[in-house]
């Protein structure tokens, strides 16, 4: 499934860069179910955190959260121990697309962006104290796992480097779809990094396989193909995915309709983005992780 | 007919089908192409430039097999006659047609006949011409051809002296005997030209009578009539000798209309009479006649080497209009560097 990249190109990300996601800020919207504390809202009992309410003392009764004002109003005398739930830790999923349209080199190397970010991502939600696990699609061909749920601080140079050595194959979203019904049924987040180069319908198919989940689409857009300057030549154009070829005459008239198209397509997603209610973040050509904190917090675009 | 010089070059002509399999322009990688569909100028320049290349290295390859259209013969149709010319160079064609010597103001016989004659042959492109030429023993100076320079070559030398005697039979003979059956469809006429006539021997008359009627000719007797001289029309008085000794130009012409063809003769005693005869023959001796053009060679290379040159002119136009991105700014890093950080 893994095919490898010609020696010379690993290293998109460096540690530092990777560092530079660390501060990223995320909310997990379901509740966590975990015993280890962290930073989401969860369904775990804990020493400190949400106060649920009181029990009765019992076997195993924590003595230093017994309330005392309860306890002493109480007409039968009974003592009565406070109950918290405690933030835990969750799982955060990072999906990645490696068909063959990430392969697209225009303002930016989209592959690299996608590394970059998968890379950036699995560093925040380290820092976080959550759990990372990453999956890589190579469009039809498939979905391999990157990494397995972790907390190895290696994870984020692990995913890098593996997605790294994948190029972009394949055609369409069936690999991603795959990995969707591979997640555990246990909702979690999951991070979508993806050109959403697909009919909208395809997309809809693959939101829906995920529905279960808190799905935060990472779009990675790129002025270089959606709005592509009029400059007049000769551009010999090869699709990525399909390998369909043809010569476009460049120039103003077709690439303001190459245009009205690109922006169509963006209108489009973000309609089913709102209406399957995932919060995508859009990353036009460089990411700028300041915008994408940002982005992240408001479900906007950077 | 097309031919090659060199056809293993040919062999090379499935190279036409590389610019479809290797396009001359550098491919984009573009995400998706449902999103830039082409339009139509994009769809034509699509279809137009691989197979620009195709033409190119197929000119190039037609012009190294060294394609030239061949020499060849077309057969014409046109008016005209297969005509040999038999031309009299007794010692007597170089009097004027008073009878002696020229001087400056009169012209020989054989010098009139050689300018008309010239003329005749340049009057009629068409015809095929020979010439024989005869005094004691004839001579077959051209044979029937298309080349009008040798044939007026050979009448040119009639501005050389004559030889001593005229021997018409023999001469006749040759001259029929020169028309090749092959072409037998075309008008075919002997020119007998001369200023006198000698006794055909019984010999050389059978002769002509088996080869007339295996060839069947037109014959044109062009008496170039000295003044004075006894005319061939003129049937003798009662006293005086009609033998062919005595009369050998009216046995002569006796001896032509029994042979059973065509058969027509002129007397002329100046040169406006010989150029009124010729323009006789002339209208006569004009029907349909297929004759064979040569055509030359013709060498093609120059156009499809002219071809090529267009097309990789057009290719490299193409070329240099090439857009290797989609963009003019160079890539960027995947991350904005921190000092640029809004």
């Amino acid at each position: 499934m893994v095919s490898p990249r010609p020696a010379g190109s690993q290293g998109y990300v460096t540690e530092a860069e990777i560092e530079r996601f660390s501060h990223l800020a995320y909310a997990i919207r379901h509740r966590v179910a975990s015993p280890r504390p962290g930073n989401h809202a969860s369904r775990s009992p804990g020493p400190t955190g949400r106060f649920v309410g009181l029990r009765a003392m019992g076997d195993q009764a924590d003595l230093r959260r017994l309330d005392l004002r309860a306890s002493l109003t109480d007409p039968f005398g009974l003592l009565w121990i406070r109950q918290h739930v405690q933030d835990a830790s969750g799982t955060v999923t990072i999906l990645v697309d490696l068909s063959g349209s990430m392969g697209f080199r225009g303002s930016v190397d989209r592959h690299a962006v996608a590394v970059s970010l998968a890379a950036g991502l699995a560093r925040a939600v380290l820092r976080s104290g959550d759990r990372v696990s990453a999956f890589a699609a190579q469009g039809d061909l498939g979905a391999s796992a990157l990494v397995l749920p972790t907390r190895r601080a290696s994870a984020p140079a692990e995913i890098a480097s593996a997605l790294a050595g994948m190029a972009p194959e394949g055609r369409g979203s069936d690999g991603l779809l795959e990995a969707a019904r591979a997640l555990p049924a246990r909702p979690g987040l999951v991070f979508l990094i993806s050109d959403f180069q697909w009919p909208l319908r395809e997309v809809e198919t693959l939101l829906s396989a995920l529905a279960p989940h808190d799905v935060r689409p990472i779009v990675l857009g790129d002025p270089a193909a959606d709005r592509p300057d009029g400059r007049f030549g000769l551009a010999h154009l090869r699709d990525l995915e399909t390998g369909r070829r043809g010569i476009a005459l460049m120039r103003k008239a077709l690439v303001e309709a190459w245009e009205r198209r690109a922006t169509d397509h963006r209108a489009g997603l973000e309609a089913l983005f709102a209406r399957t209610g995932c919060l995508p973040v859009f990353v036009d050509g460089q990411i700028d992780p300041a915008d994408l904190f940002a982005g992240l917090m408001a479900g906007g675009r950077t | 007919m097309i031919a090659f010089d060199n056809p293993l070059w040919l062999l090379g002509l499935p190279l036409a089908a590389l610019p479809f399999v290797a396009p001359v322009l550098a491919p984009v990688g573009h995400p998706r192409r449902a999103l830039a569909p082409l339009d139509t100028p994009s769809k034509v320049v699509s279809i137009l430039l691989p197979l620009l290349g195709a033409v190119a290295v197929t000119l190039l390859l037609l012009g190294l097999a060294g394609l030239h259209r061949t020499d060849q013969t077309i057969t014409r149709e046109g008016r005209g006659a297969q005509l040999m010319l038999l031309i009299d160079r007794s010692s007597s064609m170089d009097n004027s047609f008073a009878g002696r010597r020229p001087d400056g103001a009169e012209e020989s016989k054989a010098m009139a006949a050689r300018r008309l004659l010239s003329d005749f042959v340049d009057r009629r492109p068409h015809d095929r011409l020979g010439v024989a030429m005869f005094s004691t023993s004839p001579m077959l100076a051209v044979p029937l051809t298309d080349h009008r320079t040798i044939v007026k070559a050979a009448i040119a030398t009639m501005g050389e002296h004559g030889l001593a005697q005229t021997n018409v039979g023999r001469g006749l003979a040759l001259a029929i005997g020169a028309f090749d059956g092959a072409t037998a469809k075309a008008s075919r006429a002997v020119i007998l030209v001369s200023d006198g006539a000698g006794v055909i021997s019984r010999e050389v008359q059978a002769n002509l009578r088996d080869l007339v009627g295996r060839e069947p000719v037109n014959l044109y007797w062009l008496f170039l009539r000295t003044e004075g001289a006894k005319s061939i029309f003129e049937v003798p008085t009662s006293g005086e000798r009609d033998t062919p000794q005595a009369r050998p130009e009216r046995h002569l012409h006796l001896f032509l209309q029994s042979l059973g063809v065509p058969y027509r003769a002129f007397e002329a005693e100046n040169s406006e009479a010989v150029e009124a005869a010729i323009d006789e023959i002339d209208t006569l001796e004009a029907r349909p006649i297929l004759y064979e053009e040569p055509v030359p060679r013709l060498d093609l290379d120059g156009f499809l080497n002219a071809g090529a040159a267009l097309s990789i002119l057009l290719l490299v136009l193409a070329k240099l209009a090439q857009r290797d991105r989609l963009t003019s700014a160079r890539m960027l890093a995947p991350i904005r560097p921190a000092e640029q950080a809004r």
